[in-house]
């Protein structure tokens, strides 16, 4: 039988045989023909450089996110132990105790992350001016040596929601990036720095050096011929005006709400102030981040969440601009309607209160005196333009108009988390009271925007957008310019959106929201010369003192400027919202507070306390 | 120590024995150099908090196993193979129920020592696959007897690779050399090796490259076959692919000269033996491996997990690879390897392994430990100690009685061999990554003592081979 397998059984040995002899060659070749590691006495590592990542600037060129750097401290713990150290000195320049120093410096040896041989990371994110004082002597001291990061430093402290942080990255991303992040690696979590994220983060390079067997640096691997060059991440110019934005969170001080303000005629967001607010530095990468992450999460007044895009509230009276300018596109109204006001709109049992106010002789006076009346009917013509019966074909186009206004749905910021808010339509009117069981009355508090209808500051901002460029409007944004940027990331921003209102309707509706101004609701926010269209809102609040709101643009041909102002719990619209705007406006376009009304205006709102009230 | 009836039945094999011993040794100074930092770390060699003292326990283990084997009588072995087979598989299964350790199945914790269930699979495997090559009237090659004794096989295979340990499960394919050995159809192992070979030429080359060389090599194969001597297509196949191979490693040039050199002298000779039948043959096969060779980076993308293609692209494609990424282990371990020249730096002198450069240097890159203390003098040494063992072992078989005995010592010389490719291929580069350990020398308890046990009953069976009858 053996005799039948014998040529069997010498392939096999010969297989075996050829394969242990390319062993031994391939041995043969790596030791002694290739001398490139023969020759070296270092050490080849590959050092990753790390790109510096895109600063963030405002419109103007000041700085408002720049990196900073930072240290960590390794220590290789046989080199320590070998070395005659001056434990004392090293402590006192690091500012740390005697304890800290040995309990960093004896780790866990039977683990199998940390070796004796190896350096770890003894102390980590020390700030700049903290190592200052060790840097010059860090050569007294062997087996130690020193990494620079890069952290995100705040030079203005302002926009902490909008600029947003960055954080390590989860084992999640690192995976789902194929080999983009490794861990330990920084990335944009929220606001400018997530959203730009790709841009701003430049790319990494790689650096061949040589190192002596303890790990120090020699010199550099075949000079530098498979080095990777780092390449920076682009800077943000962002649309925001620095002193703008810095009056608006200082006017926002003590209370809760948001401003948002706009360039109508590019869609560029001129501040965005969410209040309250907190200094960004505090969530940059620091010792005491985790604690202060806590302590803004648990605090009532959610300093972390973002009013400005998230919180979806009723626009109140505000709304009445747009809704002039729908009833004048759909021909419910004509610019020269009057309506005589009773004191309230009545219609069997229903009773929405109006108060005393002049005379209505047109689209114009409505606005100007914020006509309850006068809106409640619009709306029920609006809805039943179709017939009595049929207010779903009414709601419906409405509807219809309020999102062609950006409303109901993102309008696509260039900030994550965004809220849609919400349009009502016939379809939600049908699910909550059933098909064909509502009439116009039913919703008719949408008409002087109360009721279901939910807007964000930022949609309301950009109504008053729309009113000024009289029909469109930009996708408002934040980001102006990426410096060096290839992947065209701000090019959607270029583009009209038109509402269904023709341009023609507005100038009454426009006409109503200065005299608002001049001699309506808003008076006391008037400025001399400078015009201002706005519209007052007082929203009520079942849960408290009402919401003070205010839409604005100025001046009234060619406007610089549009803003909505939204104070929680600030009562009427003129007390607080209408002075905010008319200062955020007088700032932007004259730069300073001019006359001592203005200023008196300018005292009472930065004291006003609603928060503490007592205090 | 030879006594009267131990030539009787046989004796021991002292040259087994004797190569054995020296890398169980040399493999415990290797340990003991990786582990070694300096004096004032280093008390006993003994000392249990290190794995050169541990190591020093486990060899003492496993020469407990061996000599409790040498005291069991060989036929009881035949007996309760299947039992031992059986409870290899149980505990196979049972371990899929522990607690993961780094992300695979694959021990069962026992008062702080972990014991890995494959290392002894692979034991009870070559004694099972024995047995049922030796079983009486089985000498048949129906197709179902062909299927039952890969079964055998391919059962732990899936077990194991249920563990998540990719490496121990290709070890497994090793004892499909017995299968070879027990008279499995050649064609089939040539079409496995020509598989392999495409599927290399396929992922190491883009376009041009790959068409001309496959077709190139399946023409070869093919006019070949008019040999009729499967036994010498198959050596041809085996030269042809690994000089193929290791010549691309060296220059795309010189092994594609060398495919075109073979592929014109079979031609000639076959147009000089007037063969046209085959041509037709030739195109159909071409035509389907050239199907097949665009379809193979698709697979390695979709069936292979990100590190183990990671694995599959730093060995054919390192310029591919991101240096700081997988590649950084390779090279470290390569350059490790090279650094030890001609005669190497010394024993405990190896800095690269000692400055935790290499990783996993005590188990499974301890060759870098030998290429750098030893060089290259060393690195031969090891090799050629266990090419020694290896043919001895091989052999061994051939003048085993027993069929039993003859299939279990293919068995393990099938193993070993095995091992010992891929382990120093991985560390050199030669192969991809499989993270299997070198017998005998690389550090692990579970590893020794199963390796132990395998040579042990392979001794015990050679020593009583007289005794056996047919």
């Amino acid at each position: 039988m053996q005799e039948v397998y014998d040529d069997r059984h010498r392939v096999l040995t010969g297989f075996m045989v050829v394969c242990l002899l390319l062993l031994l060659i391939q041995c043969f070749r790596l030791q002694v023909l290739d001398d490139t590691f023969r020759e070296q006495q270092s050490y080849q590592e590959a050092v990753t450089i790390y790109p510096s990542r895109g600063a963030i600037k405002d419109r103007n060129g000041k700085l408002l996110v720049v990196n900073e750097p930072m240290y960590n401290i390794n220590a290789t713990y046989n080199t320590i132990k070998k070395s005659t150290l001056d434990t004392q000195y090293f402590c006192q320049l690091l500012q740390i105790s005697d304890s800290t120093f040995h309990s960093n410096i004896n780790k866990d040896w039977t683990k199998k992350e940390f070796s004796q041989r190896k350096p770890f990371t003894f102390l980590s994110q020390i700030p700049s001016g903290q190592f200052a004082p060790i840097q010059e002597q860090f050569y007294l001291f062997n087996g130690f040596n020193y990494d620079r990061i890069n952290v995100r430093g705040y030079p203005s402290s302002v926009g902490a929601h909008m600029l947003g942080y960055i954080s390590e990255v989860n084992n999640e991303q690192v995976s789902a990036s194929a080999g983009l992040y490794r861990s330990g690696d920084y990335i944009g979590t929220s606001g400018l720095e997530f959203f730009y994220e790709d841009a701003l983060r430049g790319e990494k390079g790689v650096e061949h050096v040589l190192k002596d067997k303890f790990g120090k640096r020699q010199g550099s691997y075949k000079n530098g011929e498979l080095d990777v060059k780092a390449t920076s991440g682009c800077d943000l110019i962002t649309s925001i005006d620095l002193d703008l934005q810095l009056y608006g969170e200082q006017l926002m001080k003590n209370k809760r709400g948001a401003i948002v303000a706009i360039e109508p005629s590019s869609g560029e967001i001129l501040a965005m102030i969410s209040a309250p607010n907190y200094d960004p530095a505090i969530l940059s990468i620091n010792k005491n981040r985790k604690t202060s992450f806590e302590q803004l999460t648990t605090d009532t007044l959610k300093p972390l969440f973002n009013r400005a895009l998230m919180a979806k509230y009723p626009p109140g009276s505000i709304f009445k601009t747009l809704l002039s300018a729908v009833a004048l596109q759909e021909g419910i109204v004509t610019p020269n309607r009057g309506m005589a006001c009773n004191g309230g709109f009545f219609y069997s049992g229903l009773r929405v209160g109006c108060h005393g106010h002049g005379k209505i002789n047109n689209v114009g006076n409505a606005i100007q005196y914020s006509c309850n009346n006068y809106y409640c009917q619009v709306f029920r013509e609006l809805v039943n333009v179709y017939g009595f019966y049929f207010p779903e074909k009414g709601m419906d186009r409405l509807a219809q108009h309020l999102r062609s206004w950006g409303l109901g749905d993102k309008l696509g910021i260039d900030l994550p988390s965004e809220a849609s808010g919400h349009v009502p339509d016939a379809a939600f009117y049908n699910r909550r009271h059933g098909n064909n069981r509502w009439k116009f009355s039913t919703a008719v508090s949408v008409g002087i925007g109360q009721g279901e209808l939910e807007i964000t500051p930022l949609q309301m901002a950009n109504i008053a957008v729309i009113i000024a460029n009289r029909g469109y409007f930009y996708t408002p944004h934040i980001g102006k310019e990426l410096v060096g940027d290839t992947l065209n990331l701000l090019k959607r921003f270029g583009e009209k959106r038109y509402t269904m209102v023709h341009p023609s309707h507005f100038e009454p509706v426009i006409q109503g929201m200065e005299n608002v101004l001049t001699a309506g609701t808003g008076q006391r926010s008037r400025i001399e010369d400078i015009v201002i269209c706005g519209k007052t809102g007082t929203v009520e609040n079942s849960k408290g003192a009402d919401h003070s709101t205010f839409i604005a643009f100025a001046p009234r041909e060619n406007p610089k400027i549009a803003i909505a102002v939204y104070v929680e719990n600030g009562g009427y619209g003129s007390t607080y919202a209408a002075p905010i705007s008319s200062l955020m406006i007088e700032k932007y376009l004259r730069r300073y507070i001019k006359g001592p009304n203005r200023k008196y205006l300018e005292t009472f709102i930065l004291d006003a306390n609603l928060i503490n009230p007592g205090t | 120590m030879r006594r009267r009836e131990d030539i009787e039945i046989g004796g021991y094999d002292w040259p087994t024995l004797i190569l054995w011993v020296i890398l169980v040794m040399v493999g415990w100074f290797m340990i003991f150099a990786a582990g070694y930092s300096d004096d004032t770390t280093f008390s006993t060699i003994y000392d249990l908090s290190y794995n050169y003292g541990k190591q020093f326990m486990f060899i003492g283990v496993g020469l407990f196993l061996f000599l409790i084997v040498q005291l069991i009588d060989v036929s009881f072995f035949r007996t309760v193979t299947p039992l031992l087979y059986g409870g290899g598989l149980l505990l196979l299964v049972g371990v899929l129920f522990t607690k993961p350790i780094n992300g695979a199945t694959s021990w069962y914790s026992l008062g702080g020592f972990s014991l890995q269930p494959s290392e002894f699979a692979k034991v009870s495997t070559a004694l099972m696959l024995a047995y049922f090559l030796s079983l009486p009237n089985q000498k048949g090659k129906s197709l179902q007897y062909k299927i039952q004794a890969s079964v055998l096989i391919v059962l732990p295979m899936v077990l194991i690779l249920m563990q998540g340990d990719a490496g121990s499960t290709l070890v497994f394919l090793s004892l499909f050399i017995v299968m070879y050995a027990a008279g499995l159809d050649t064609w089939i192992y040539i079409l496995g090796l020509i598989v392999v070979a495409l599927s290399i030429l396929a992922l190491i080359f883009d376009t041009t490259w790959w068409l001309i060389n496959t077709i190139v090599l399946i023409a070869n194969c093919i006019l070949f076959w008019s040999n009729r001597k499967d036994s010498w297509l198959l050596a041809f196949v085996l030269i042809a692919v690994s000089s193929i191979y290791f010549l691309f490693q060296i220059n795309i040039f010189w092994a594609t000269l060398l495919n075109v050199v073979l592929f014109i002298s079979v031609f000639v000779w076959t147009v000089i033996r007037r063969n046209f039948q085959q041509s037709i043959m030739v195109l159909s096969v071409v035509v389907l491996s050239s199907l097949y060779t665009v379809s193979v980076n698709y697979i390695v993308n979709q069936v292979l997990k990100p590190h183990q293609q990671d694995r599959i692209w730093m060995w054919l494609r390192p310029e591919k690879c991101d240096p700081l990424g997988p590649m950084y282990n390779l090279d470290q371990s390569k350059s490790a390897i090279g650094s030890g020249g001609w005669l190497g730096k010394g024993f405990l002198e190896g800095e690269r392994t000692k400055l935790d450069y290499v990783p996993e240097q005590s188990t499974d890159f301890i060759f870098c430990t030998v290429g750098e203390e030893w060089g290259f003098m060393g690195a031969a040494g090891i090799i050629l100690l266990f090419a020694a063992l290896i043919i001895r072992i091989l052999q061994l078989a051939r003048r085993q009685r027993s069929t039993f005995a003859m299939y279990y010592a293919y068995g393990v010389a099938s193993i070993l061999f095995f091992h010992v490719f891929v382990n120093i291929g991985m560390t050199t580069g030669l192969v991809p990554v499989i993270g299997i350990p070198l017998p005998f020398i690389s550090y692990g308890g579970s590893s020794l003592m199963a390796f132990s046990l395998l040579m042990g009953v392979l001794i015990k069976f050679d020593s009583n081979r007289l005794y056996v009858f047919r």
